[in-house]
C-alpha cells in the first residue's frame, strides 16, 4: 500500500505553527490531487491546505489542534482501509525507519577530533552501544599504551595497515639486544615490538619482557609471516655479530620485507639528518646535522655522530663512541667502547675498532686497531 | 513566559506602579498594541499614558527627553531597530550630553525600546542589527536581553541608571519561551561590575570547555539550539551573555576569566555585520591573555528579503557550530 503524508506547509514569516480550523473533506474519502482538504489559522491569516496527490484521506489531527510547521497533519493511501489498522501499519513503518537509523554507528564529533589528535584508528574501537564516544577512545587509547590491547597473532591479523595505526614489528634475535629495542619501543607510541626470532631452539614459546619468540631466523618463514600480515616491519637486534646482520639484512630485503628504524625517543637528531631502514638508536645519542646513516647499523647508547658524517651500512657501535665533524665509517666497521674520533677522518670497510681508542688518522680497510692500555694493578693495602 | 510576554508584564507593572512611566511610539495603542504586540493592552488600561505619535523617530525621543527632564520617566518605543538612525542626533547630540555637561545633577531616566535583527525575510530596512552605531556613548546605556535573561526585569532595573538606555529586543526573541532552566543545560546568573546579569550557560559539568563563548541578545536562540546539538557530540561549551552590552563591564569578571585559564579558545559572536562592531571591542579586552580567539558576525553586505539569500548574510545555528568545529579542530 502506498502513504503519503502531508505534513503543515511554513505558513508565512511570522509562525512556526498553526491551528487547524476544519477538515473540508470526511475521512476515509477520495480526495484529488490539488483539492482543499483543510484550513489552518496563524496569527495573521487563514489558509488552506491542498492535497499533494490524490488517495484515501485520513487525519491525524482533530479541528482545534495545534501543530508545528512540518508536522504530519493527515496522510493519504491508495486503498481504502480500517483507519486502527492503517494507523498501526503507518507507526510500525516510522519504528523500523527509526530503527534502521539507530542501527547506524555514531561518532561523535568529539570522538573523532580526539582519535585525530592522538592518531588513532577510530575503526579498532568497539562501539558502546551504536556509538562511539570520548571515553571509548581515551579508553582504547589508554589500553594501546599500556599494552593491554593484545600484542600476540590475533591481534595482529589484520587486513590492512592504515598510515596512523600503531606499527607492529618483529625482531631478529632474542638477546640482549632485543631487551634494549623492546625497553626502547615501549617508550613509543607509534611502534610496538609483536614478535621475535632466534635460531636458539630451547628459547621458542618463552617471551622477552611479554613479546614471544615464535621461531628460528628463517628467512623463508619470517617473509610468510609478513604476507600474511603479521608485523609490519622488521630490526635486527644481533649486534656483536656484523656477518649475522649484513646476511640477514640483505636476505630479507630481498624477499621485500621492509625494515624499519628504531631510535630512542632521548636521541637528538640535528636537522637535514638522513637516515635509512633497519637502525638501532639507543638512548642519549646525538645525531648531528646534515649527518647520513645509511641501513641496518646497531648504535649504542650516549655515541654522538656528528655533523656532516657519512655512516655506511652494517657498522655496530658499543656505548659512548664519539665522532668528530665529516667523519666516513664505512661498511661493516665494529667499534668498542669510548671512543674518540677526530675530524675529517676516513675509516675503511671491514675494520674492527678497539675500546678506549683516539682515532686521529685514517683507518685503511680490514684494519684493527687496539690501543695498548697500561694497567697498574696492586692489592690495596690492607687496613685502608 | 514568553520573551514579550515578559516585557508586556513588566510595562503593565511600572504603570500601576508608577505614574510617572509614559509610552511614546508609534502604533503602540490597542487594538493594534505594535508592531510586535509589545504593548498589547496597556493603552486600554492606562488611556492617558500611551502616546500614539505620527512618523517621527526624532521628534519622538526629542519628546522622551524633554519629558524626562521634566520628572517624567519615558518608554519609547522605535517601530524597527533600523529608524533608530532618525534618533541619533537627539540621543548623541542630547540625550547623552544633558548629565556631563550639568556638572551631573541632572537625572535623564529614558529608555528607547526597539526591536533588531534579521530571519524573518524583512528584507534590507527591516532587518539589521545596527546597534553598533550606539555603542560606546559616553553616558548611554545598551541593554539587550536574551533568552536567558528576563527581559522585564532588564526593562525595570535600566531606570536605575538615571540615564538614556537603549534597549534592544532581537525580533526572533519575541515569541520564544525564556529559559530558566534546563535538563541540559547549566544555568548560572553572575553579575557584572554594574551589577547588571551575565548569564553563563553550559552543556557539561565535571568537564573542561572546548571552547568559549561570549554574545549577546538574539544569538541566544542559536545558542540554546546548538549547546543540544554539541552536547550529543561531546563538544563542550561555556557561553557567557551579557545583558549590558555597552559599556562593557563583564571583561574583569572571575568566572570569565578563570575559564579562559582552562581553555584557551574563545570565540566572540554578534548578530549585526562584524565589522567594526561590538565583538572587536570584547577581542580587545582579551587580546594580551594569549589566547585563541575569533570572532563572527553577519556578512558586511545588506540583509536580502529572499529567505533563503538573507540566510546566506545573517547567523544561523549551523554557521556558529561550524565555526566552533573549525576553531577546536
Amino acid at each position: 500500500m502506498r502513504i503519503v503524508e502531508i505534513p503543515l506547509p511554513q505558513l508565512g514569516v511570522n509562525d512556526t505553527s498553526a491551528k487547524i480550523v476544519e477538515w473540508h473533506t470526511d475521512e476515509e474519502k477520495f480526495v484529488n490531487k490539488g483539492e482543499i482538504i483543510c484550513t489552518v489559522e496563524t496569527t495573521k491569516s487563514i489558509f488552506d491546505v491542498e492535497a499533494p496527490d490524490s488517495g484515501y484521506c485520513y487525519f491525524l489531527v482533530s479541528p482545534g489542534g495545534e501543530v508545528n510547521s512540518g508536522d504530519i497533519i493527515s496522510i493519504l493511501t491508495d486503498q481504502k482501509v480500517n483507519k486502527e489498522e492503517l494507523l498501526n501499519l503507518y507507526r510500525n513503518q516510522k519504528a523500523v525507519e527509526q530503527r534502521i537509523d539507530d542501527d547506524e554507528i555514531r561518532i561523535t564529533e568529539k570522538a573523532k577530533l580526539l582519535a585525530l589528535r592522538l592518531n588513532i584508528d577510530i575503526s579498532k574501537i568497539k562501539p558502546d552501544n551504536y556509538v562511539i564516544n570520548e571515553d571509548a577512545v581515551l579508553k582504547y587509547y589508554e589500553s594501546l599504551r599500556s599494552g593491554k590491547i593484545k600484542t600476540d597473532f590475533e591481534d595482529t591479523m589484520d587486513d590492512l595497515f592504515p598510515d596512523n595505526r600503531v606499527e607492529r614489528i618483529a625482531i631478529i634475535g632474542a638477546g640482549d639486544g632485543a631487551i634494549q629495542i623492546i625497553d626502547c619501543l615501549n617508550k613509543l607510541s607509534t611502534q610496538k615490538a609483536v614478535m621475535l626470532f632466534d635460531d636458539n631452539k630451547s628459547l621458542h614459546g618463552k617471551k622477552v619482557a611479554g613479546v614471544p619468540i615464535i621461531g628460528n631466523v628463517d628467512y623463508e618463514k619470517i617473509s610468510g609471516l609478513f604476507i600474511e600480515n603479521k608485523f609490519d616491519k622488521l630490526i635486527i637486534s644481533v649486534s656483536t655479530s656484523i656477518s649475522f646482520r649484513e646476511k640477514a639484512f640483505d636476505s630479507l630485503v630481498k624477499l621485500n620485507v621492509p625494515f624499519t628504524n628504531v631510535i630512542h625517543p632521548s636521541t637528538v637528531i640535528g636537522s637535514n639528518v638522513k637516515i635509512g631502514v633497519g637502525n638501532v638508536i639507543l638512548a642519549n645519542c646525538h645525531i648531528g646535522a646534515c649527518a647520513k646513516i645509511s641501513n641496518n647499523n646497531f648504535i649504542s647508547a650516549y655515541c654522538s655522530i656528528e655533523h656532516h658524517n657519512e655512516l655506511y651500512n652494517h657498522c655496530s657501535f658499543g656505548p659512548g663512541v664519539l665522532t668528530s665533524s665529516k667523519v666516513k665509517i664505512k661498511d661493516r666497521v665494529r667499534f668498542g667502547t669510548g671512543i674518540f674520533i677526530e675530524p675529517h677522518i676516513t675509516i675503511g670497510e671491514d675494520s674492527v675498532i678497539g675500546s678506549g681508542a683516539i682515532i686521529t688518522k685514517d683507518i685503511p680497510p680490514k684494519t684493527m686497531v687496539k690501543t695498548q692500555i697500561n694497567y697498574i694493578m696492586r692489592e690495596r693495602p690492607s687496613g685502608a | 513566559m514568553k520573551y514579550v510576554e515578559s516585557l508586556n508584564f513588566a510595562l503593565s507593572n511600572l504603570m500601576s506602579t508608577d505614574e510617572k512611566v509614559i509610552l511614546v511610539g508609534e502604533d503602540l495603542a490597542d487594538p493594534y498594541g505594535g508592531a510586535f504586540k509589545v504593548t498589547k493592552g496597556l493603552s486600554t488600561r492606562f488611556p492617558d499614558r500611551v502616546l500614539n505619535t505620527p512618523i517621527s523617530e526624532a521628534s519622538i525621543v526629542g519628546m522622551g527627553i524633554g519629558l524626562s527632564l521634566r520628572g517624567f520617566k519615558p518608554i519609547i518605543e522605535i517601530m524597527f531597530g533600523d529608524f533608530l538612525t532618525l534618533t541619533f542626533d537627539q540621543i548623541l547630540n542630547h540625550a547623552a550630553k544633558f548629565y556631563a555637561m550639568y556638572g551631573a545633577e541632572i537625572k535623564l531616566p529614558m529608555i528607547v525600546r526597539t526591536p533588531m535583527g534579521g530571519g524573518r525575510g524583512y528584507g534590507p530596512t527591516h532587518s539589521q542589527s545596527i546597534e553598533k552605531y550606539f555603542l560606546g556613548i559616553p553616558y548611554t546605556r545598551v541593554v539587550a536581553p536574551s533568552i536567558f535573561h528576563n527581559p522585564g526585569e532588564l526593562l525595570i532595573d535600566s531606570f536605575s541608571f538615571n540615564l538614556p538606555v537603549i534597549f534592544i529586543e532581537h525580533k526572533l526573541l519575541y515569541p520564544l519561551n525564556l529559559v530558566d532552566e534546563d535538563k541540559e543545560i547549566g544555568i548560572e546568573n553572575l553579575k557584572d561590575t554594574f551589577n547588571f546579569p551575565v548569564v553563563k550557560v553550559k552543556n557539561f559539568t565535571n568537564k573542561d570547555p572546548d571552547i568559549i563563548l561570549i554574545t549577546y541578545g538574539g544569538i541566544s536562540k542559536h545558542i540554546f539550539e546548538l549547546l543540544k546539538i554539541l552536547k550529543t557530540e561531546e563538544i563542550w561549551v561555556a557561553v557567557y551573555i551579557p545583558a549590558l552590552i555597552s559599556p562593557i563591564k563583564f571583561d574583569k569578571l572571575d568566572d570569565l576569566l578563570t575559564s579562559l585559564k582552562i581553555c584557551d579558545k574563545l570565540l566572540v559572536i554578534e548578530d549585526a555585520s562584524v565589522d567594526f562592531g561590538w565583538s572587536a571591542e570584547v577581542v580587545s579586552r582579551f587580546c594580551n591573555l594569549g589566547i585563541h580567539i575569533e570572532r563572527m558576525g553577519a556578512l558586511n553586505t545588506i540583509i536580502p528579503a529572499s529567505k533563503e539569500l538573507e540566510g546566506e548574510v545573517i547567523l544561523s545555528t549551523k554557521k556558529i557550530y561550524s565555526k566552533i568545529m573549525e576553531i577546536i579542530a
